[in-house]
């Protein structure tokens, strides 16, 4: 099974410029945790949820809800995001793209063909497979 | 599968009452994405890296400038745990809980039996699972391919074969060359020291050699390897080292000292399946043309 199979291809990117509270406005609506960032139509990093986790002032913060609104419309998603990404093609086999979160810790990787950024694999969309792949029997050539 | 296969035999929790801050130290401390929270032995929420994190200074300046430290040590785990929406037990298979999380947009859910904590199983451990089911129902096909390369103009022959199969299946390749250990020189009295030299500038050439040998292209992932010893045993070891699916070997394989050892001296021991790649010697080729044109 190929990476094109599983990925969701409705993602979306967001730009480099973008702030921090467009991004979570973004996921939130679009319904995913990962954002490709992209800047002059090149891929220059991935935004994770977690990312945004962090940037979200503590628990203990003297900050008001719109205070907090205001500041992260003043931080460009650049500045929390994660550079060196690792990326997927569509042919690149599932076991390879699950091998790659595993090592690297990392639970997205954008999908990208000739340049462009056509999709996101998560950990999500290979565990929801366990149960049609460790169910079946084993079939060749699949 | 079952869960309890995944769970380790030390069970971590926290108490609702243990400060933030000590929990998410506990949490990194031994890799944990989320961690049982009880009260009284009992399980009574769930706390995870996202809220943790979220609870945690900013990691922007700007931010964090209003945060107020020592307020942030009074809030404990009570304050930002979730509910529990789910459990599984040891029992469970693994496919249940994958079906689980996902229903539930969770990547980790508390494992109980009888009453108490068992553990946990994060989205995290089920792709272990896949990656390991994966590589044994063959979908990986083959990851990595060992090339026997010491049979002289057989190499070109047998490199090729491997590299189509590479190709096809997308694995690395690693290209050995093993050298026999010329204890027939040092039998008749050679000293060790030049031994050691003529090994030394064997092995310089059958690397140089080896690296003409495959054109790497795009990512093709391939390492070169000149091991001496006795050839099928080097053979059998590096196989296993590199943990390859497959060795490709010439029918001829032989040592610098054109001594023949047998296809069957690897078969025999191989820790994976041996492709062996036959050729006509170029011998008998020129000798068919030369009668068909006599006649």
């Amino acid at each position: 099974m190929r990476t094109g199979e599983l990925m969701s291809s409705e993602v979306g990117t967001i730009q480099a410029g973008a702030s921090l509270l467009d991004a979570a406005h973004a996921m939130r609506t679009r319904g995913v945790h990962h954002l490709p960032v992209t800047a002059e139509g090149r891929l220059v990093g991935l935004l994770s949820a977690e990312d945004l986790d962090a940037a979200w002032p503590s628990a203990a913060t003297t900050l008001t809800r719109g205070e907090i609104h205001g500041a992260l419309a003043r931080v460009p998603v650049e500045a929390v995001m994660a550079r060196d990404v690792v990326t997927l093609r569509p042919e690149t086999p599932i076991l390879e793209a699950a091998r790659l979160m595993r090592d690297w810790s990392i639970r997205a990787l954008p999908v990208v063909n000739r340049g462009q950024v056509v999709g996101v694999l998560t950990e999500h969309d290979l565990v929801a497979k366990i149960p049609a792949l460790l169910g079946e029997s084993h079939s060749p050539g699949t | 599968m079952k869960i309890k296969t995944l769970l380790r035999g030390d069970v971590t929790t926290v108490r609702d009452d243990m400060p933030l801050l000590e929990a998410r130290d506990l949490m990194a401390r031994h890799g944990m994405r989320l961690v049982p929270v009880v009260r009284g032995g009992e399980l009574v929420g769930i706390l995870r890296e996202a809220e943790v994190r979220r609870a945690s200074a900013s990691t922007v300046a700007a931010l964090a400038r209003h945060d107020w430290p020592r307020l942030l040590e009074r809030v404990s785990v009570r304050d930002i745990m979730q509910p529990v929406t789910a459990t599984v037990t040891p029992e469970s298979t693994v496919e249940e809980t994958a079906a689980l999380m996902g229903a539930l947009g969770v990547d980790g859910l508390p494992v109980v039996e009888h009453g108490a904590v068992a553990g946990a199983v994060t989205t995290g451990d089920l792709l272990t699972v896949l990656i390991g089911t994966l590589r044994h129902r063959g979908e990986a096909r083959l990851d990595h391919i060992l090339v026997v390369c010491d049979a002289g103009y057989e190499d070109e022959e047998v490199a090729a074969a491997a590299l189509a199969l590479s190709r096809e299946h997308g694995a690395r390749l690693t290209l050995l060359h093993p050298l026999d250990q010329l204890d027939r020189l040092v039998r008749h009295g050679a000293p060790a020291v030049l031994v050691a030299r003529v090994q030394e500038v064997r092995a310089r050439d059958a690397m140089a050699r080896l690296r003409t040998l495959v054109t790497p292209e795009g990512e093709q992932a391939v390492d070169h390897r000149v091991v001496i010893g006795d050839p099928p045993s080097v053979i059998v070891r590096t196989a296993s080292d590199i943990g390859a699916d497959l060795i490709v070997m010439g029918r001829r394989s032989r040592d610098a000292a054109d001594r023949s050892y047998d296809v069957e001296d690897v078969t025999g021991r191989a820790p994976c399946p041996v492709l062996v790649t036959s050729s006509q010697p170029r011998g008998a080729r020129v000798m068919e043309g030369l009668t068909k044109e006599a006649a």
